[in-house]
């Protein structure tokens, strides 16, 4: 009875009806973000980062790091690996991701050097290559494993899961790795991170609309308080008892409009599929 | 209700006022009080002290033969809620409650109302003060008098044993201020005390005692045939 007259007030119902507005619109920025991280990692794919350690030094457990998705150790896994360059058959898959001459002759230049009579092989794109492992046959791999032909040291090669703030997650890395790492990147990839950030600014601009929206509402609804305050004192209602209803009254408030704002975000986000 | 030697000091920057002086007086169930004076001779003062909405700078006052001077400020409130029924010349009720919403408010809070009897109450006492087909209607769509006696039901919910009014008819016409002293009456008869402050000549013709104060003293008091 007493949340019903408080939603009785005119103002009450544009404070609703603006703080319900607010969680909107922070939930469309959340989706905005959400859906460029999604892009941006998508643009990413075909980027990867690379180092280089010792080669009588093993590879070190990074516990805590989570957004390294795979480090391989290119020498082994492209020479060693059976699955796609299975030396036996004279049979050779190459990504059709790459799929041009320039890969071709790049995959025979490096088995050349490496002392295999090409002219024995079967040479042919798979798609099972690309799938399986997108390390392989990679236009990358090939100049690194040249440049690193017959070093002391072994190549890594390792993917991210999140690109957003690689930079600072690829310095960190290489605090714990002790080498520098490069990063060879897809052209294009970098300009949605910018986008991405941009996001942040609407979102300080919400949190701090909603802090002052906050502050407005709780100052109004205790000035509205202090009216009726004879009254419920009058009829026997306890000090403790008139805070635990202007409280309640906000908290509902809040709890209301995040329940309407999060309700019509699913709406919304059904009807045009984001 | 007995009360001893109250006293109420009102300090400000350069004077201080007593608002009260050496009450002492003994209010009884099924009586009629009317409390009368000039402005400014402390009718209020003592209507808010008995009604323990303010507390005296010094003085004995026994409620039911309990000391409540010594009560904490809930404790008072408990018993505001459950024994005592207050009007004021302004009628604050909630503006955006309706008529029996308003008089089920102090029931929200009584523990001995069950949740499901209030409704029901709230409209059994509109009927009391006549206002039963106005219980949808909010405080705005009432004239003064009908608020009043909105007030008046709000007062009886928790079925008090003490009805205090300040100048309750003071904003209404005769007509209305004839139901109110009629029903403030009856509940009298019931065996409430009912203690009004008035300026009105009418509330003698309801009393059975009549107090008279002047500069916060109690300067006559006569019982009333
Ligand atoms: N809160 C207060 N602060 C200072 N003086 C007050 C206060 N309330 C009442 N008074 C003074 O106490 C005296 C009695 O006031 P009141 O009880 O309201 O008189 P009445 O109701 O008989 O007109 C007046 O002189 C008034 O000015
Ligand atoms: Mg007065």
């Amino acid at each position: 009875m007493l949340l019903k007259s408080f939603y009785r007030k005119r103002t009450t119902k544009i404070y609703l009806i603006i703080f319900t507005l607010i969680f909107i619109a922070l939930y469309m920025v959340i989706f905005g973000k959400s859906y460029y991280r999604k892009y941006i990692n998508e643009s990413f794919e075909g980027s990867y980062i690379t180092f280089t350690l010792p080669k009588d030094k093993d590879f070190p457990k990074l516990e805590g790091v989570t957004n390294l998705q795979e480090v391989v150790n290119l020498d082994n896994y492209f020479l060693l690996s059976n699955s796609s360059f299975n030396l036996d058959n004279y049979e050779i898959l190459i990504s059709p991701f790459y799929n041009d001459s320039k890969m071709m002759e790049a995959v025979q230049e490096r088995l050349a050097k490496l002392g295999i009579d090409t002219s024995l092989y079967n040479f042919e794109f798979s798609d099972e290559v690309y799938t399986n492992n997108f390390f392989y046959a990679n236009p990358f791999t090939y100049s690194i494993l040249d440049n690193q032909i017959n070093s002391n040291d072994n190549t890594y090669v390792g993917k991210l899961y999140d690109w957003i703030d690689f930079e600072e997650f690829i310095s960190e890395l290489e605090g714990e790795l002790g080498t520098e790492i490069d990063c060879l990147i897809m052209a294009d990839a970098m300009q949605y991170i910018d986008i991405y950030h941009g996001f942040n600014i609407f979102l300080y601009l919400l949190l701090f609309l909603f802090v002052i929206l906050s502050i407005i509402s709780i100052v109004n609804v205790l000035i509205d308080e202090k009216k009726t305050n004879f009254l419920y004192r009058i009829i026997g209602y306890s000090s403790k008892q008139k805070r635990l209803i202007v409280i309640s009254k906000l908290l509902s408030l809040l709890v209301f409009s995040l329940l309407l704002g999060t309700i019509s975000s699913l709406i919304l986000k059904v009807i045009f599929k984001w | 209700m007995h009360v001893e030697n109250l006293e109420k000091l009102y300090k400000m920057a350069e004077k201080e006022i007593y608002a009260l002086k050496d009450f002492t007086y003994t209010f009884t169930k099924g009586k009629f009080y009317a409390i009368t004076g000039h402005s400014g001779s402390g009718k209020s003062t003592l209507i808010r002290i008995l009604g323990l909405i303010d507390r005296p700078s010094k003085g004995n006052y026994l409620f039911n033969n309990q000391d409540v001077t010594k009560l904490n400020d809930d404790e008072l409130s408990d018993i505001r809620n459950k024994e005592i029924g207050f009007i004021f010349q302004e009628f604050y009720l909630e503006s955006e409650m309706k008529a029996y919403e308003n008089v089920m408010l102090p029931m929200l809070i009584n523990p001995e109302i069950n949740k499901d009897e209030r409704e029901q109450r709230a409209l059994q006492l509109l009927e009391l003060v006549q206002l039963k087909e106005r219980a949808n209607h909010f405080p705005k769509q009432l004239s003064g008098g009908e608020q009043q006696r909105i007030c008046l039901a709000r007062a009886l919910a928790n079925n008090p044993n003490y009805i205090l009014a300040d100048e309750p008819t003071g904003n209404l016409d005769t007509a209305n201020e004839e139901i109110v002293f009629n029903i403030l009456k009856k509940l009298s008869t019931e065996g409430k005390c009912v203690i009004v402050v008035s300026h009105s000549k009418y509330v003698l013709k309801y009393a059975d005692y009549v107090l008279n104060l002047k500069d916060g003293k109690l300067e006559q008091s006569n019982e009333l045939k």
